[in-house]
């Protein structure tokens, strides 16, 4: 057991190298247009990873990530903002904050905060309701941020948005955040408040009685997946060196969704899996569409797999198994307890 | 402000509530039965808006035609979807349909933007219907009479369907109970395609409204008046024709008060003010004005 | 009538009924006995057509019915009067009973069908326009009898009538059962009132974790002592 231990951490350490050096190899090598997508990657993985706990893990459905990633990407780009942008776009806001300009890695984390801080009287409030209803609840933070954000002027500018950012993001902070998130769902999900989040998705009222307290488990999931939606959020941001409100639009939502059901809500590396796919997938559909200039058809081959993957795969890839890369290097390959999807 | 500008700005929230009020009756019927959020019902209202378009460009094709072809084609296009789509899911847990009516919303936008275009296109009504009429300072169009006159007789002759015949027998039962309709010999994929044919068919007219009213159609014009009238179908009470009615109303005349009698700086914050009423309805009152409680359904 | 022959049934990977195997000889009054969670109500489900059997054969008048749709079995003849009743509440009493007829095409018969419930149920006439949800316990169990018996069904599946009902209320409802079995129905019967059930029927069957443990007519089980203690319950 103690050698099974030791082997995992040796695996997992060398995994870390080796993301180090292809990144690396791939930063020194690759154009940019390459370089966006794999950093694109990173970024999605941060944000599926999340959503996994409140939609996978607890079974909470929400589509108000975007929400998250908009309080997020907004009050990092703030906080970053060159002083020359700032005296152009935010002349109305107080004198103590035209001064202020703090680093990127801090506003990332900043931008969590507060998307964290904001989920916080939001769940209290939405997460006593349950199943569509917390769909469509959600769904209805999502439209409240975008009317704030397209409305507050002085702060937002509106519809003109924040331009001019810093191109903060590259490679290693999309991907060292995303390692960060998998590691923090990962730990959070296979310890016992994970078991307790599962037990409450699979039946909250069993999971009560047994002593769970699962207000508690779904606000906790729900605050940091809000975390590292603001994280995200951030993080695109700096990728586009823009933020307008459409950016974090219901579409952007549903791709992560997409990505989750794909992947497998339920399981970490199903997260992986499905955002990489459905980061890559669409940039390629893009490009045939554009080639033969038929507008929509990326989206429609979209829209019909999600659905074929409801009738047919509705687990997902992953299901709730996981990829261990640790186990593939050992005699006999542990098999993760599968558990049935959930029933409704 | 003058009495007759709040009369002004209740014509005005009535035909919107009016339009709300149609596509609540489809959510409302199918959540009544399937527990499924139909996202893409207001796709299909945006569906019912381009087929109106047609008729409506080609003057000479009486009004009527440019109402009762988008009901009757979009009608038959609510029960293609149906049996697609959500048939296959019968017994899934309530997230697969769910993201399951996402997807199908996406594909129709999709689809209309390949076969057409995505960019809007405008929606002219023949003069004589947007002439307005002036009665005692309120000003009323033709559209908005024909709106009050067509919305009641559909909703007259809906319930009269659901109330008198077998089928709308079957779909009350099948909303109350799925399992003992279908244990006692219902046959619920009738209720349910039933269900499908009659609220399609209320958004394909509903469509007819909305693009007559605001002029301009384009393929995404129907997602959030959709999740608005679901808005307005749980204000009502989810389950409830009644309830549908009601909240849409009071929906559509809320939403216009808000932008009518608040300053202008608010109006952006329209959308945002409906789906905060969603959730104070939700929280204090959450089977809505007229819904059975869960218990009731049980 | 009725046969089942090495039934499976699961939910997801929980076996609720295994190899369990039934017969119903035309004109008998039988009996299902057995604890929570042994398979009974799960059975009743699957007869008709409303459970998808994992594996095993049931046959009604000679023929398979697995697989076919809950309607086309009620058209065959098989009623199923539901454990806890499932009355629609906010129907009203005659709506409840054109429901159960939903399959029939012939009005007249319908029509006399009804006025003989009414007959058979008094009370259910007296209230027939006024919501079933606001009946007594009792009178929604008539209900639902009357609402199964719409269909003109050869098999009656009754689920628990007694359950939750007065010792009164009881003995009227198995009454009504004799009367029905009189008339020509034939019924298969799940009950938690062990005692009563055998009095009345011809034969029974005791299951315990989704299979038949033991089998015989009716007088014997409710006379042999190791039976009544072990099995059901009885003193």
């Amino acid at each position: 057991m103690k050698s099974t231990i030791a082997r995992k951490t040796v695996v997992l350490l060398g995994g870390l190298v080796l993301l180090v050096v292809l990144l690396g190899v791939a930063d020194a090598t690759l154009n940019n247009y390459y370089l966006r997508i794999l950093q694109l990657i990173g970024i999605y993985i941060v944000l599926t990873a999340s959503l996994n706990l409140t939609n996978g893990f607890t079974g909470d459905f929400s589509l108000g990530h975007a929400a998250f990633m908009a309080i997020g990407g907004y009050t990092s780009a703030l906080l970053t903002m060159p002083l020359a942008a700032r005296a152009l776009q935010l002349a109305e806001l107080p004198v103590w904050f035209q001064e202020f300009v703090s680093p990127f890695p801090l506003a990332t984390v900043l931008g969590g905060i507060l998307a964290a801080l904001v989920a916080l009287p939001v769940g209290l409030v939405v997460l006593r309701l349950r199943g569509h209803y917390l769909a469509v609840a959600t769904l209805g933070l999502l439209i409240i941020v975008k009317s704030i954000a397209s409305n507050w002027e002085p702060v937002t500018r509106g519809a003109r948005g924040l331009s001019g950012l810093n191109a903060e993001t590259n490679l290693w902070w999309a991907f060292g955040w995303a390692v960060i998130t998998i590691f923090v769902v990962w730990r959070m999900v296979h310890s016992p408040f994970g078991r307790s989040m599962i037990a409450v998705r699979d039946d909250s009222v069993a999971a009560a009685s047994r002593g769970v307290h699962v207000f508690r488990i779904r606000l906790v999931a729900f605050i940091m997946s809000a975390f590292f939606g603001g994280v995200g959020g951030a993080l695109l941001a700096h990728q586009l060196t823009a933020i307008t409100p459409p950016t974090y639009s219901f579409d952007l939502t549903f791709l992560i969704v997409i990505m989750l059901v794909i992947g497998g809500s339920g399981s970490v590396t199903g997260s992986v899996i499905g955002a990489i796919i459905m980061t890559i997938l669409p940039v390629i559909l893009r490009d045939l569409e554009r080639r033969f200039e038929l507008p929509g058809v990326s989206q429609i081959i979209i829209a019909a797999a999600l659905i074929a993957f409801m009738i047919f795969r509705r687990q997902g890839l992953m299901g709730n198994r996981e990829l261990h890369p640790s186990t593939w290097f050992m005699k006999k390959p542990a098999t993760p307890a599968s558990v049935d999807a959930p029933q409704q | 402000m003058t009495i007759n500008y709040i009369l002004q700005q209740l014509v005005n929230g009535l035909a919107l509530g009016s339009i709300y009020a149609l596509l609540a009756i489809g959510l409302t019927m199918v959540y009544g039965i399937l527990r499924l959020i139909n996202f893409a019902h207001g796709d299909l209202m945006m569906l019912g808006a381009y087929v109106s378009s047609i008729f409506i460009s080609a003057t000479v094709v009486p009004i009527l035609l440019a109402v009762l072809i988008p009901t009757l084609l979009i009608a038959v296009m609510g029960l293609i979807v149906e049996r697609t789509a959500y048939k296959p899911l019968r017994g899934a847990p309530e997230v697969a349909m769910l993201i399951t009516s996402l997807g199908v919303s996406r594909l129709i936008q999709n689809s209309t933007v390949l076969a057409l275009s995505p960019q809007p296109r405008a929606f002219s009504l023949p003069g004589d219907l947007t002439k307005t009429v002036n009665v005692g300072g309120i000003r009323f169009t033709q559209l908005d009479v024909l709106t009050f006159l067509l919305v009641i007789v559909l909703m007259v002759l809906l319930t009269l369907y659901i109330n008198r015949s077998k089928t709308g027998m079957a779909m009350r039962a099948s909303s109350e109970n799925l399992q003992a309709a279908r244990l006692i010999g219902i046959n619920v994929n009738w209720a349910i395609g039933a269900a499908f044919v009659l609220g399609s068919a209320l958004a394909g007219t509903a469509g007819f409204l909305w693009a007559s009213r605001y002029g301009i159609i384009d393929p995404f014009m129907g997602f959030l008046p959709g999740v608005k009238a679901f808005v307005a179908a749980v204000i009502g009470g989810i389950g409830s024709i009644r309830g549908a009615v009601v909240g849409g109303v009071l929906l559509g005349v809320a939403e216009i008060g808000f932008v009518g009698f608040l300053p202008p700086e608010f109006s952006g914050y329209r959308d945002a003010f409906v789906f905060s009423l969603l959730l104070i309805v939700l929280l204090v009152r959450p089977n809505g004005l007229f819904g059975a409680s869960e218990v009731e359904r049980a | 009538m009725l046969e089942i022959r090495n039934l499976s049934v699961a939910y997801g990977k929980i076996v609720a009924v295994s190899d369990l195997s039934l017969t119903v000889n035309e004109g008998e009054i039988v009996t299902v006995v057995g604890g929570n969670g042994a398979g009974k109500t799960t059975t009743l489900r699957t007869v008709s057509g409303v459970l998808k059997p994992r594996a095993g054969e049931i046959l009604f008048k000679g023929q398979s019915i697995v697989g076919l749709p809950p309607e086309a079995i009620v058209t065959r003849g098989i009623s199923h009067s539901p454990e806890g009743r499932m009355i629609f509440g906010r129907l009203t009493i005659t709506e409840n009973l054109k429901l159960g007829a939903y399959n029939r095409k012939d009005a007249a018969g319908v029509k006399s069908d009804m006025e003989r419930m009414f007959g058979m149920f008094p009370v259910l006439e007296q209230r027939k326009s006024q919501r079933a949800g606001t009946l007594s316990g009792g009178e929604q169990q008539m209900l639902a009898i009357a609402r199964s018996l719409m269909s003109r069904p050869t098999l009656l599946l009754l689920d628990e009538p007694s359950l939750g009902l007065a010792p009164l209320l009881v003995e009227k409802i198995f009454d009504v059962v004799v009367e029905l079995r009189n008339e020509g129905v034939t019924i298969l019967l799940v009950e938690q009132n062990a005692n009563e059930a055998l009095r009345i029927s011809d034969r029974a069957y005791v299951l315990e974790t989704g299979t038949v443990t033991v089998e015989g007519p009716s007088t014997e089980l409710i006379n042999d002592p190791k039976l009544r203690a072990a099995y059901l319950g009885l003193d």
